[in-house]
């Protein structure tokens, strides 16, 4: 698996939308994220998965840009998940707190489940 | 052991933080941390990086960075050690709160995750306020020296 650092997007029923950090979330990809994450709450949607099972590395510019969709999403009555992290990533949110802030799930298919 | 103690000058800019922690990363490997250590030294020199260019620099786009590593001895312990040097403003560490500080998760604030991160990833983290410069110095332990 290529770990060059790259964000998708997907639609899934009931407009939730899955996005997919791949590689390292660092000053480089963390812009991307953001825009990518933005312009779907500005569209109106505020069911968003983040699906982080690719991700290989993240720093608090990455956290921060989660958390400030996360505050966005709740304000429209929406929510943002987030599924298969994998161990270091996360020790991280357990240090930074972020696992009593998002609700985070083993696998995508679960994370988007838990919205309908 | 031998790691002959290097340091590399960088503007102080975001594109300049990966080359600057690829740099420690080499070094740390060489001296013998791997897996879970190597991954919580980059976290710390990439938010040490960052914390300058923000705080010390002020996202003013000028200055420089210059990181350094080596290794220490302290009673019988070794240790990897990373220094980071700025002309930038002085960065008072203690002003900043500790996110899990925050009363419940609504009020979560992350401004102080960055210097969280450096306390949790390393085993020890000093600031040196100088005359005109700032000096971070970060310690991984590596191992017990034989007796």
């Amino acid at each position: 698996m290529s770990s060059a650092p790259h964000i998708w997007q997907q639609s899934q029923e009931n407009d939730v939308w899955l996005i997919g950090v791949g590689g390292r979330l660092d000053h480089e990809t963390t812009p991307r994220l953001q825009s990518t994450l933005l312009d779907l709450l500005e569209q109106g949607h505020h069911r968003l998965v983040v699906d982080l099972s690719e991700t290989t590395y993240i720093n608090s510019g990455g956290l921060r840009v989660l958390l400030s969709a996360w505050r966005k999403a709740r304000q429209e009555q929406g929510d943002v998940h987030l599924c298969g992290l994998n161990e270091r990533l996360t020790e991280i949110f357990e240090i930074a707190g972020f696992d009593r802030v998002f609700e985070i799930y083993p696998a995508q298919a679960d994370a988007w489940d838990a919205f309908t | 052991m031998r790691l002959k103690e290097q340091r590399l000058v960088l503007p102080a800019r975001y594109e300049s933080i990966r080359r600057l922690c690829d740099f420690v990363i080499g070094a740390a490997e060489e001296a013998g941390l791997e897996g879970e250590a190597l991954f919580q030294v980059e976290l710390a020199v990439d938010e040490a990086c960052t914390n300058i260019v923000e705080h010390a620099y002020g996202r003013r786009d000028e200055g420089e960075i210059q990181v350094g590593y080596g290794i220490h001895r302290e009673d019988g312990e070794l240790y990897f050690v990373v220094r980071l040097v700025d002309t930038g403003d002085p960065f008072d560490p203690t002003a900043v709160r500790q996110p899990q500080a925050c009363n419940g998760v609504e009020e979560l604030q992350v401004g102080g995750l960055g210097m969280h991160f450096m306390r949790e990833m390393m085993d020890r983290v000093e600031f040196h306020f100088h005359d005109g410069w700032n000096e971070l110095i970060m310690y991984k332990r590596l191992a017990r020296e034989a007796s």
